[in-house]
């Protein structure tokens, strides 16, 4: 199953390695404007940060 | 450091899937080839240059050899990435004084025993030191090959460009057409059409396609680096080293300061040996080494120019995707074979000829008094 990963700049400068997710791969393109959701993990402290396309 | 350093001996094992022994064994074998191949003996080598992430240890291959003493022994990060680095070290060394007669050694059981190219597991392999930590936080995400990994920079690459795997396929065809006439290479009389590259699987869409990666390799090679002076009373013509640098960092003006040092410029060059883990990392060297106009590398390319019989061949064994994945140190061997006019593929009176791997660089001539 391929994943979609990517390299987001983040509003306040550093870029970030993460996946982008909630939407069809063939929709992903450089320059989408993302937003940060957090995946939960076994640890309830730790979230990982995802990107999904922004507004939805 | 101009022309005081040269390359005086070239040695290689087979280029296999299996190589049937130890990685310590095939750096062995391939060091006592470059010793033969530059007239020289085991008491001679009284340096010894490798990877960080090679297997064989400095004192092993001491032992091994019968090598009684050394006064200098590095070994350098970043993978593949250091491969020109190598000869930039020995280079320093020998033109210090340091050592006298440097062996540069890289062996690997790429294929049949730690694969290459296969996803790694982050916790199973130690990446301190390495040059490759920085992996560890692609990992998470799924990026767990260096197909994967490596691609993270290159779309915006070839956006800029005008780059489609498509234009890949441009480079691809001319190096295994060198291939195809290689003894040595993999793909051996396996030439291929833009539309046999078109239609092998995709590693990494929309980037990378089957015949854009190199191979996974067993073997090894080694290299004998003197000072130019000793190097005239070897049996080898010497390829000297012009210049030499390392970069690290985002985008280091490396191939500025070798070409400074060296004496000549880009239109100098008479082949180039370019890393070539995967295609788009030759477009990136071409524009590093300002090989072509700034902007014009898709054209340059599809234009001929690096392929057989064009202005600047490029990989002219075939590559680390046509010959064989020796983790860039093949190519070595092949800009200085360039040099002595011995290659297969030949180019015409090669004077000056290039090898970069990422933003290291350096630039090999003949020697001329």
């Amino acid at each position: 199953m391929p994943i979609a990963v990517v390299s987001v700049e983040l509003e306040e400068g550093p870029q970030v390695t993460s996946n982008i997710v909630q939407v069809a791969l063939q929709e992903v393109d450089l320059g989408m404007e993302v937003e940060v959701l957090f995946a939960s993990t076994d640890d309830p402290e730790v979230g990982v940060p995802l990107f999904r396309p922004r507004g939805r | 450091m101009r022309a005081i350093a040269a390359i005086a001996g070239i040695g290689q094992t087979d280029f296999s899937k299996s190589s049937g022994r130890s990685e310590l064994q095939l750096a062995a074998e391939a060091s006592l080839a470059a010793l033969e191949d530059a007239g020289l003996t085991v008491e001679d080598v009284d340096g010894m240059v490798t990877f960080t992430i090679d297997p064989t240890e400095d004192n092993e291959l001491m032992r091994t050899l019968g090598v009684p003493e050394l006064s200098y022994s590095v070994r350098l990060p970043h993978g593949g990435g250091g491969s020109a680095v190598t000869v930039f070290a020995a280079a320093t060394a020998v033109a210090t004084g340091a050592a006298r007669h440097v062996l540069i050694y890289r062996a690997l059981n790429a294929r049949s025993g730690n694969r290459f190219g296969r996803a790694r597991d982050p916790g199973s392999s130690p990446t301190k030191g390495t040059g490759w930590d920085f992996a560890n936080w692609l990992a998470p995400y799924g990026a767990l090959s260096p197909a994967a990994i490596l691609s993270l920079q290159t779309l915006p690459f070839m956006r800029a460009r005008g780059l489609t795997n498509r234009d890949f396929a441009d480079y691809i065809v001319g190096i295994r057409d060198f291939a195809a006439t290689n003894p040595a290479a993999w793909f051996y009389k396996r030439p291929i059409t833009v539309e046999d590259h078109q239609s092998s699987r995709w590693i990494v869409e929309p980037i990378l396609r089957l015949f854009d990666c190199c191979q996974e390799t067993d073997g090894g090679v080694a290299l004998v680096v003197t000072t130019t002076e000793r190097a005239r009373d070897l049996k080898q013509t010497p390829a000297v080293v012009l210049g030499a640098g390392q970069g690290v960092g985002r985008d280091p003006a490396t191939a500025e300061r070798v070409y400074a040092m060296a004496g000549v410029g880009p239109r100098d060059l008479d082949a180039a040996m370019i890393y070539d883990a995967f295609s788009p990392h030759v477009y990136m060297g071409l524009e590093s080494l300002e090989l072509c106009a700034k902007g014009d590398v898709k054209d340059f390319v599809a234009s001929g120019a690096i392929a057989r019989g064009g202005s600047l061949p490029v990989n002219t064994n075939g590559g680390l995707i046509g010959e064989a994945y020796l983790h860039g140190m093949n190519l070595i061997t092949e800009a200085v074979r360039q040099i002595r006019g011995t290659a297969v593929n030949q180019v015409d009176d090669a004077e000056v000829v290039s090898m970069s791997s990422g933003a290291s660089v350096f630039i090999l001539g003949r020697d001329r008094g």
